[in-house]
């Protein structure tokens, strides 16, 4: 038995043991792709943006999810709940497109949750307009939250460069420091100068006793 | 490398579902795990994030019935696709005897899917596995989402980009229906079994 027909065998003996195994999934298959296709997601286009940016920012993907969010406005124009949502995932992304690396950390968070519950709100059609207004609520509050942090952040970041000597003002503490140096400074001179003063009148007097010799 | 024990006759492979996060790993695994979960003993172990991806691993092994004699023990993993977690996948694919590359046929995805295989060439060469030379069978994933009018990479453009060099047996499919998820599977257990038989031989 040659090496070849051995290895068909032992293919053919794998074959059967995995249809055996697994059953013929082939007609299912068939059957599924053949089937009635599912109404289309009008979500869809920005569910694979959100997740680009979710794996990886780019400027590109922002500028993408900035596209994607205006075509879905104009659908929704007329959806309160949706539209909302859409107003705050339109914000977000033009903030972290504007701070890059520098955006709260929180922002690609907020991004996330509010599609996942964009998603909620438009597939789901039996969802009632008391659940829709307690979801949106529930969204507007973390994203006013998060605003919150982002003004305090940036007052944070504004305060501490006022304190920095290149800043646009001084504080009076810095300003007060200054004065000490100064004040020190100015002392400790005058007393080189009074030492100095002296050395000279020495040198002036052994000058003199030098002449008479 | 697949754990053979003479004495009891039995072989254990290990195939390793790699591809770019959020392709549809666990979902075919949760797709086997439907069809066979009737006929087998065990469970399909996943463990997420609270967001619902795959943080460590997915985990599922099954008993194959005989084959020459031998019985067959499969275990299928699957390992987080997200870039931070590269020490996960290098030690998942650590023993790894075949690997199924998911791949995102969305167009979006076409450069995390290059990279994706890029990054399994280098684990498996930390293992001293040549990926050229190893079971691969490539997948292409989420197929149905033209239907929604989601721009998808053409077959054509993934076989060039990802399986010009490899040249593995390619199924389009879509995890989330079922289509040639059984295939897939199928097609990396048969070509597992023969690469371990020639590494026997």
């Amino acid at each position: 038995m040659d090496k070849r027909s051995d290895e068909e065998r032992l293919v053919s003996d794998i074959e059967n043991q995995l249809d055996d195994f697994f059953g013929d999934d082939e007609t299912l298959s068939t059957e599924k792709t053949t089937g009635n296709s599912p109404a289309p997601n009008p979500l869809e286009q920005l569910k694979s943006v959100v997740l680009s940016i979710d794996w990886e920012i780019t400027d590109d993907c922002l500028a993408d999810l900035e596209e994607s969010v205006a075509a879905l406005m104009d659908t929704y124009r007329d959806d309160q709940y949706t539209h909302a949502m859409l107003r705050m995932l339109n914000s977000l992304g033009k903030y972290i497109k504007k701070r890059k690396a520098q955006a709260h950390p929180e922002a690609i968070k907020r991004v996330m949750s509010v599609f996942k519950s964009l998603e909620e709100v438009v597939s789901s059609g039996k969802i009632s307009e008391k659940r829709k207004k307690s979801i949106v609520a529930a969204e507007i509050r973390k994203f006013k939250q998060l605003k919150q942090q982002v003004e305090s952040k940036r007052r944070g970041r504004a305060a501490e460069s006022s304190k920095t000597p290149g800043g646009q003002g001084l504080g009076t503490d810095v300003l007060n420091e200054i004065e000490k140096a100064v004040a020190k400074a100015t002392s400790s001179l005058a007393k080189e100068l009074e030492a100095l003063k002296l050395k000279v009148r020495e040198i002036e007097a052994e000058l003199k006793q030098f002449q008479k010799v | 490398m697949a754990v053979i024990n003479i004495k009891k006759k039995e072989v254990q492979i290990k195939i390793v579902y790699v591809g770019p996060g959020r392709g549809g790993k666990t979902t075919n695994l949760e797709y086997i795990f439907s069809k066979i979960r009737h006929r087998i003993q065990s469970d399909l172990v996943s463990i997420k994030t609270h967001g619902d991806r795959t943080l460590f691993f997915d985990f599922l092994p099954f008993a194959l019935g005989e084959i020459k004699g031998y019985k067959i023990k499969t275990q299928l993993y699957t390992v987080p696709g997200q870039v931070k977690y590269n020490a996960t996948r290098k030690l998942v694919l650590k023993g790894a005897d075949g690997v199924v590359f998911v791949a995102d046929s969305m167009e979006v995805m076409r450069g995390k899917n290059i990279n994706s295989l890029k990054n399994l060439e280098e684990n498996l060469a930390f293992h001293n596995i040549d990926l050229y030379s190893f079971p691969v069978v490539m997948q292409y994933n989420k197929r149905d989402l033209a239907a929604s009018g989601i721009p998808l990479l053409d077959i054509e453009t993934l076989e060039n980009d990802l399986n010009s060099r490899l040249k593995a047996p390619s199924f389009p499919a879509s995890a989330i229906r079922g289509d040639n998820v059984i295939q897939t599977v199928k097609k990396a257990i048969s070509i597992t079994i023969l690469a371990v038989q020639e590494e026997i031989q």
